[in-house]
């Protein structure tokens, strides 16, 4: 396995805008034009100077080339976005912009995502329009939630354990939501009771079972690692990113293999090889999630904890910054933090490594990021030092 | 919306699904199921996998209770049940349908008999199958 973007990135300077959907006082354009130019202020370098970009998740309105007049574009190089309509693209873009970087095709690279309702619509209609086709139309699966649903139930009978494991995933994201300024759920007191009386949306999905979809816009500059140490921000390096989908999965109405597992296995063996690191090396860990089920699964197929463990090791008090052994989602997850099809995720890790989040893991040295659930996916590591 | 073509791999599936039948494909090459429909099948090379009749019984593979009214759902009224149901005939290939009957006796691998009907969905009725509790 080709360690070739090994420790050749790093991440130089994120810009994040987030609203509550259909409350940007933005159009999609501008939040997204602000959010790079704050992710080349926070790096001190000119937004000009930008020559590449990659986004992921069917973003049909934000091509880099109408971009150009209002960063000031001096020159294009790269410019380009994941398959997926979801956001297993999510770390795949950061695979991308790390490819370029390391091969001399561009020298910075934003990677990025925006979703203002009042411009384009919303995120879970455009997602369903890239799944949803006659065969889930004739049945009501209109829908991700639903159909995840399907899958969720599954996967509870074929995992016991993992009700009460979502439910500490819940809490742990809410808790830390409650803590940082920046989450939408914010100052929220929350109990578990107030998960299990929330209304149902698809059994065995409550309201609370799904993400908090924002308004807003994000963007993380990768430059070289080279670059980064000239730059203002210190340099938060990636030592590996991919994409993938092992044999047995994809948009097979249904069909895919096993839903007590989803569909992780081939970037996170990908991701081992590639860095040479081990569950055991990761500090913190940011989980996309879509949904809550699907999401904690991550903790497993990265080999965080085992099926045969998860029951002990899945709780609240390890989950939470900053005594948990297994910290998850510390700026509060997509699910109460706030859901830019994911970037938020990303943008905490960057935060959790610098020292700058609202739930900082003490000591933290190195973070793993999970794209969306549900091959294809991707995965990425983050560290504040090389190891 | 995707993939709703009838000129597609799955167009003699909706073909007979119109007709009251159901139908799926086998690879005449390997004998292996497919589902979704192929132009080619992907485990032994052979293209255009047969078409083949199933009789309309499947076991319940997992469910859904619908609450929140979707877009593009009004032609079904909320609370819906969608069932995924394992057809062991076609190599247990999952197929969709709306629930019908009693849902309180709704449970896992429980075998289910179906009819094929439609769904309305904005100006058009969708072919789909409807499974109940056999």
């Amino acid at each position: 396995m080709a360690k070739g973007i090994y420790g050749k990135a790093a991440v130089a300077g994120i810009g994040m805008l987030q609203f509550k959907r259909g409350q940007s006082p933005l159009s999609e354009r501008k939040a997204l034009v602000q959010a790079i130019v704050k992710a080349c202020e926070d790096a001190g370098l000119h937004p000009s100077e930008v020559d590449g970009f990659v986004s992921y998740g069917d973003d049909r309105s934000n091509e880099p080339p109408r971009l150009m007049p209002e960063l000031g574009t001096k020159e294009l190089h790269f410019a380009t976005q994941v398959w997926s309509g979801g956001g297993g693209g999510l770390l795949g873009g950061f695979e991308l912009a790390a490819m370029a970087i390391a091969t001399g095709h561009a020298k910075a690279v934003i990677v990025f995502r925006a979703l203002v309702e009042g411009s384009t619509g919303r995120l879970a209609t455009a997602v369903s329009e890239h799944h949803v086709n006659q065969h889930y139309a004739g049945v009501g699966m209109m829908a991700i939630a639903p159909l995840f649903a399907i899958r969720a139930r599954r996967l509870a009978k074929q995992c016991p354990f993992i009700p009460a494991a979502v439910e500490a995933l819940v809490q742990a994201d809410y808790y830390h939501a409650a803590r940082n300024p920046e989450a939408l759920a914010y100052g929220r007191p929350f109990d578990i009771e107030d998960y299990r009386q929330s209304r149902w949306i698809a059994e065995p999905f409550h309201l609370y079972d799904c993400s908090r979809e924002s308004d807003g816009a994000a963007a993380v500059l990768l430059v070289s690692a080279e670059h980064a140490r000239d730059l203002k921000a210190k340099p938060i390096h990636m030592l590996g990113a991919n994409f993938g989908a092992p044999a047995g999965w994809g948009d097979l109405l249904e069909n895919d293999e096993d839903f007590s597992r989803n569909g992780f296995s081939v970037t996170a063996r990908r991701l081992w090889e590639q860095t040479g690191l081990g569950p055991k090396d990761i500090d913190v860990t940011q989980i996309y999630e879509n949904f809550s089920y699907q999401s904690v699964l991550a903790l497993i197929e990265f080999g965080l904890t085992s099926y045969e463990a998860a029951a002990e090791d899945i709780r609240f008090d390890n989950l939470i910054a900053p005594s948990g052994k297994m910290p998850v989602n510390t700026a509060g997850g997509n699910l109460a933090g706030g859901f830019i099809h994911g970037m938020d995720v990303v943008i905490e890790a960057i935060r959790q490594l610098r020292g700058d989040s609202a739930n900082p893991v003490p000591d933290a040295r190195t973070c793993l990021v999970t794209g969306g659930p549900g091959a294809p996916s991707s995965s990425a590591i983050f560290a504040n030092e090389m190891p | 919306m995707a993939g709703t073509s009838t000129d597609g791999a799955d167009a003699p599936y909706w073909a007979n699904l119109s007709d009251g039948r159901l139908s799926m494909q086998c690879c005449q090459g390997c004998g292996d199921w497919k589902w979704p429909a192929v132009t080619r099948c992907g485990r032994c090379g052979t293209d255009e996998p047969q078409w083949r009749e199933l009789p309309f019984e499947a076991v319940v593979f997992s469910w859904t209770k619908v609450h929140y009214a979707f877009g593009g759902t009004d032609g079904i009224a909320a609370p819906y049940i969608t069932v995924l149901a394992a057809l062991p005939q076609a190599g247990n290939r999952r197929l969709f349908g709306l629930f019908e009957g009693d849902e309180t006796q709704l449970d896992f691998d429980l075998p289910l008999v179906g009819r094929a009907s439609t769904t309305r969905f904005g100006s058009i009725d969708i072919p789909s199958i409807r499974w109940r509790l056999a």
